[in-house]
């Protein structure tokens, strides 16, 4: 009953959010323009094309940045308005609080990114495409399993902060970090790695971020890897391998459960700054 | 100490640079004010009586038997009415407390007779964002008072209310006492608790300045014609303000 109500009230406010509007038109253009004019003077290389990279760079760049804006000033703006303490003051679990308003994150978002790729997939393949319906329905679905992944870190900074503002600059300190700076410095780094420790550091990195997970993700469904080039060969081996597949799955349900866990103990110890 | 129409007791509970170690007791079927200037620690003191922060040191008893503040079970034994509140503003009245009533765990509410009670039968079906302060303030009491629970909390609840409902307020809340429940409020109106408060616990700068009967106050006062005389004159000697 409680997790109802907090999970239809939190998708309700989602859903008839201006922000989430706005991205919805925005994502179905993007993604539209990319189906549409994407595919012209393409190669038919069937394989991780310069179409494919755009448009997964366009994922990773965009869901990430309304992800974390909407979780954490969701959470934030019900702190500074009184109404989290207030529900907080009701004999409810403080961890069906915290799993009810990420469902309702990840629920919202995954009926934005239905009608994005649903109007976009219907206009490219009126007035035809190159992308193939097997990698559309493959961003489709790591579109959700990125918004899985940080739908519950974009609350836990709203549970970390006190004032909207302060969850508004988490929340782009957090995508710059991830989207922008990681890269950067995981280049920087791996001109000092030594080849033995090259696996095991592609690894680690590819594990610490969830966007890089996807993205090493999309590459390896799409083209088994191929894109990565020789020089990779041994981490792409491991990668696609049974052990390396399983060490990427535990990480990706690491990052589901450790922030959930997180805001729950912060919650729960009363961390949370509500006043 | 605690007698048998304790329900809550609060012994030497304080919370890091809020407020210093105090002790109080709620009973069965009275009133409790709690004054102070801004800052004085009583939305603090609120704080750690509705489990949002768990205090630095001392000890919640409830029922005699010691509690932790912190679990679901203590949280059904009060309703809470905080200070400033802004309701999700996609909801109606009715939807709202449709959404409290959910939270709350208890099935039998009368959404609509309580709606009434605090006067808002016409505007029930109207979103929260299109209500009046004093509107929402009443929307505010009507989910605390919503919930059957033996004690209820409310942070400054005639904050807002013209001056019909502020009087109509001070009549529920007796009207609640006399049902048996018990009521912690805070307030800045002194008269308001020389009104209704059986006792009065009055925060300076995080100390406690008072904490007594307020029948025994009024045998106190002296040459001091009211309550808010008394206590203005009891901060100037301790060189307050």
């Amino acid at each position: 009953m409680t997790f109802q109500a907090i999970f239809h009230n939190d998708l309700k406010q989602f859903i008839r959010n201006r922000w989430l509007v706005w991205f919805s038109v925005l994502f179905t253009l993007v993604a539209t323009s990319f189906l549409l004019f994407g595919g012209a003077n393409q190669e038919t290389y069937d394989g991780f094309n310069t179409n494919i990279a755009v448009l997964l760079n366009v994922n990773l760049f965009l869901l990430p940045l309304v992800l974390f804006i909407m979780g954490s000033v969701s959470v934030a703006a019900e702190k500074e308005e009184g109404l989290l303490t207030l529900v907080l003051s009701y004999p409810i679990s403080y961890f069906e609080l915290v799993v009810a308003k990420i469902l309702s994150l990840t629920t919202a978002m995954f009926l934005i990114l239905c009608l994005s790729y649903g109007i976009a997939s219907t206009g490219g393949f009126i007035f035809g495409t190159e992308l193939s319906l097997h990698t559309l329905l493959t961003f489709f679905f790591l579109s959700i399993l990125l918004i899985l992944l940080l739908a519950p870190l974009s609350i836990l900074m709203g549970v970390c902060s006190r004032t909207k503002f302060q969850s508004m600059a988490l929340a782009l300190g957090g995508w710059t970090f991830l989207v922008l700076l990681y890269e950067f410095i995981f280049m920087g780094l791996i001109t000092v790695v030594t080849p033995q420790l090259l696996k095991l550091f592609l690894t680690v990195a590819v594990a610490a971020n969830p966007i890089e997970l996807i993205r090493v993700a999309a590459i390896i469904i799409i083209d088994e890897g191929v894109s990565l080039g020789p020089s990779l060969y041994e981490f792409t081996s491991f990668i696609t391998g049974g052990f390396g597949s399983l060490i990427l799955i535990v990480f990706s349900v690491l990052w589901i459960v450790v922030p959930a866990l997180l805001s729950y103990w912060f919650i729960r110890g009363g961390k949370t700054h509500v006043e | 100490m605690s007698n048998d129409r304790t329900i809550l007791r609060l012994q030497e509970i304080s919370l890091e640079r809020r407020f210093q170690p105090l002790s109080f007791s709620i009973e069965k079927g009275s009133i409790y004010a709690l004054c102070g200037g801004n800052g004085a620690g009583k939305t603090s003191l609120f704080s750690v009586l509705t489990g949002m922060n768990r205090p630095s040191s001392g000890r919640i008893y409830k029922n005699d038997d010691e509690t932790n503040n912190q679990h679901s079970s203590y949280r059904r034994h009060f309703s809470y009415m905080p200070d400033q509140l802004a309701f999700p503003n996609h909801l109606t009245g009715f939807e709202t407390l449709k959404f409290f009533s959910m939270l709350s765990q208890q099935q039998n509410h009368n959404v609509k007779s309580i709606l009434s009670y605090v006067g808002l039968t016409e505007s029930m079906h109207q979103k929260v964002k299109h209500y009046s302060k004093g509107m929402q303030q009443r929307l505010n009491l009507a989910q605390c008072l919503m919930v059957d629970v033996p004690i209820y909390m409310m942070d400054e609840p005639t904050n807002g209310l013209d001056p019909y409902w502020a009087h109509r307020m001070k009549e529920m809340l007796l009207e609640q006492k006399e049902q048996g429940k018990s009521i912690i409020f805070s307030t800045h109106s002194l008269s308001l608790v020389e009104d209704i408060a059986d006792d009065l616990l009055f925060l300076q700068g995080g100390e406690v300045l008072i904490n007594q009967p307020v029948a025994e106050l009024r045998k106190s006062l002296g040459e001091h014609k009211d309550l808010s005389t008394y206590v203005y004159h009891l901060i100037s000697d301790k060189g307050g303000k």
